[in-house]
């Protein structure tokens, strides 16, 4: 059996190595191109949102590298997600792929988490699956530390393209740790690597809250690279959506990190006083975090026909003229132009660091 | 505070509920206020105060409440958040209070009770009830137990389609074929079938050409028939409907062929059509999907109707 799972983010780094260790045959699916998109849109249905599109073709690429089963996580949602994997499968099926496919429908469950882990690899001790799993989520959290150090550095980096460099070393160099004593030596020689990059300390740059819904905003695929482009912009990012936040919120394996659902949920009341499922309460509530902080502007990202976004980008919205605070929602499908893209931030940018300046009056 | 003028907009859960939320208010001694049915107008104004892509039906929503909002005391939206214990509603209809509340300037007072079976369970009446009983400042068990009384009472709105519908399918084969050629089955959410704008009088349409619409509301053993067909059960409320008079229709011979109606950018009804489509239809009755937006014209629909029942009289003839 070779096991594929569709892409998330950097989220395939963090396991791939520690299963394969586990006797688990894992082909994760070759890097998104415009090739895959091409695949998943051509069998997807019209209106599916952009995340299912790229699994699918992520999927069928896997299959046509010789993968034979499928993992693809579920869930009882109000949003889509849940149903992705069925409907994934059906149309899988009908191109006349050959498989096996498992949809593990309770991902939220720890239990079900480490019996999901038993049942493809050869551990079979619940004890040795629980360390194995919790070595997984802390190098998901130590890949999440490394990119935040890069959107720290990329604004201020005198060489252009160094701090590029040192987010792909830092990316490899977990991966290579394969083991708690590993992850813990490599996380200083880490944060030295970015230590080393030539900054320009004086240089204040923007800052830009990046929100909405996960895939989208930890994809680099899914949104063009729009954080990169943000960097190049001279725009430092604070992002609200994080992989390891989200495991955080339900397996609890950073016991000081407060639960950053339930924080936006007490942030979004007045605004969004219902969970309408997805990132919806979370893009309500970091959106009024990052105002009272201080951050500059909310850049809200999402796909299109999302419904929980739509529903709080209505919100954002009210609250961006509640609170004179700019904000920006886009959306992204298989139609989104980079040079769409590049100019819309560019014009929203530079509105924000007139702002900051002063030279633009808040009305 | 008795003779309060509550206002309900004419749109998505008015078209399930209403005759259960109108009888519990009046007698509770308020004032029902409905806006009328929706035209171009009302339309238009609800896609001016829209933000973003939301659905048709949601755009529609809104345009009732800016018609409605100056000549109310309170605006009742509910938040029907699950009905049953094992499903949602659309995340846009369990956020739609707020959604309502940050599209709009000088809104009245908004009742948005939650309506919320998974969490709640039994209960979920109860809770439903309590900001009802405060906004209007009644006593509580009074309001819960008005509500209790009424809310089997009518409980789906039979419009007049509706009841026809069911009607001419309860009594068999015969009626049905006598003085029509063909049976429509017609799948869809209430709430984009029965506003006559919206599905440019569908109905109508197709009892023009000689054909009978028909539309059913699946029962509780219907559901979990259909369900039992599908690898996994649809968790949406509506969308669950939707598939399971899809199944009932495919099933059914005295049916001819059947119309899926949703909305263009709906989330759940892209995936349910493509269920629709590629499980349920195993016998390949005649099918199509019919998507409405905005920009949908009367005659657009019209030909497309035609072609359809064109079409199945040519197979069958």
């Amino acid at each position: 059996m070779r096991l594929t799972v569709p892409h998330m983010g950097l989220l395939s780094v963090a396991y791939t190595r520690v299963l394969r260790q586990h006797g688990v045959d894992m082909q994760p699916p070759p890097k998104a191109t415009v090739k895959t998109l091409n695949l998943g849109v051509k069998y997807s249905p019209e209106f599916a949102c952009l995340p299912f599109k790229i699994n699918l073709g992520n999927m069928m690429e896997a299959l046509d590298n010789g993968a034979d089963a499928i993992l693809m996580p579920g869930g009882y949602g109000p949003c889509r997600f849940g149903y992705y994997g069925i409907i994934q499968e059906q149309i899988l099926r009908e191109q006349g792929y050959k498989f096996t496919m498992s949809t593990t429908d309770n991902p939220d469950r720890l239990s079900d988490m480490i019996d999901t882990i038993r049942d493809i690899s050869q551990i079979k001790n619940k004890y040795d699956g629980y360390i194995v799993f919790f070595l997984i989520l802390m190098r998901m959290a130590a890949l999440d530390k490394a990119t935040a150090l890069y959107h720290y550095y990329k604004p201020r980096e005198i060489n252009r393209g160094d701090t590029d460099l040192t987010l792909k070393q830092a990316i490899e160099m977990i991966d290579l740790a394969d083991s708690y004593t590993k992850l813990f030596r490599t996380m200083p020689q880490v944060k030295k690597m970015y230590h080393d990059i030539k900054i320009d300390k004086s240089f204040k740059p923007v800052t830009i809250g990046v929100l909405g819904e996960i895939f989208v905003v930890i994809e680099p695929f899914a949104n063009l690279e729009i954080e990169k482009k943000l960097g190049e912009l001279r725009v430092e990012v604070k992002r609200g959506v994080w992989l390891s936040d989200w495991l955080n919120d339900r397996f609890r394996y950073k016991p000081f990190r407060r639960n950053q659902t339930k924080y936006a949920t007490k942030l979004a009341r007045g605004y969004l006083n219902f969970p309408s499922g997805g990132e919806s309460i979370e893009t309500v509530g970091k959106t009024i975090l990052f105002q009272k902080k201080g951050v500059d502007g909310v850049l809200h990202i999402m796909p299109f026909t999302c419904m929980p976004e739509l529903v709080a980008s209505a919100v954002i919205n009210r609250i961006s003229k509640d609170k004179e605070y700019p904000v920006l929602s886009m959306t992204f499908d298989e139609h989104v132009s980079e040079a769409n893209i590049i100019t819309r931030l560019e014009a929203f940018v530079d509105l924000l660091e007139r702002r900051r300046d002063g030279s633009v009056s808040r009305h | 505070m008795k003779n309060q003028r509550i206002g309900i907009p004419r749109g998505l859960l008015y078209y399930s509920y209403a005759e259960s939320w109108k009888l519990f208010f009046r007698e509770l001694g308020c004032e029902v206020i409905i806006s009328p049915e929706t035209h171009a107008d009302i339309l238009r104004e609800g896609i001016r105060h829209a933000t973003g892509d939301f659905c048709l039906p949601v755009k529609t929503f809104l345009g009732h409440v800016a018609l409605l909002k100056d000549s109310v005391d309170l605006l009742f939206i509910p938040r029907y958040v699950s009905v049953e214990r094992e499903s949602f509603m659309c995340p846009k209809m369990i956020g739609l209070p707020d959604v309502v509340r940050a599209c709009f300037t000088n809104l009245p007072g908004i009742v948005d009770p939650v309506f919320h079976v998974k969490q709640f369970g039994d209960k979920a009446i109860h809770e439903f009830t309590k900001p009802i009983a405060k906004a209007i400042s009644l006593p509580h068990p009074d309001v819960y137990t008005l509500f209790k009384k009424n809310m089997n009472s009518g409980a789906e709105i039979s419009g007049e389609q509706h009841r026809l519908s069911e009607r001419l399918l309860s009594e068999g084969g015969t009626i049905l074929s006598s003085h029509r050629k063909m049976n429509i089955g017609i799948v869809g959410r209430p709430y984009l079938l029965f506003d006559r704008h919206l599905s440019k009088n569908l109905f109508n349409c197709i009892r023009d050409l000689n054909a009978n619409p028909i539309f059913i509301k699946p029962a509780e053993p219907d559901i979990r028939e259909a369900m039992a067909v599908i690898p996994k059960w649809v968790y949406w409320d509506m969308g669950k409907e939707v598939v399971t008079s899809a199944h009932q229709f495919f099933k059914d011979d005295r049916i001819d062929g059947v119309i899926n109606v949703c909305s263009s950018t709906c989330g759940p009804d892209s995936f349910t059509g493509d269920l629709i489509r590629k499980r349920l239809n195993q016998r390949n009755k005649p099918y199509m999907a019919l998507s409405i937006d905005e920009h949908a014209s009367d005659v657009g629909i019209q030909t497309r109707i035609e072609a359809f029942i064109d079409m199945i009289s040519k197979v069958t003839a």
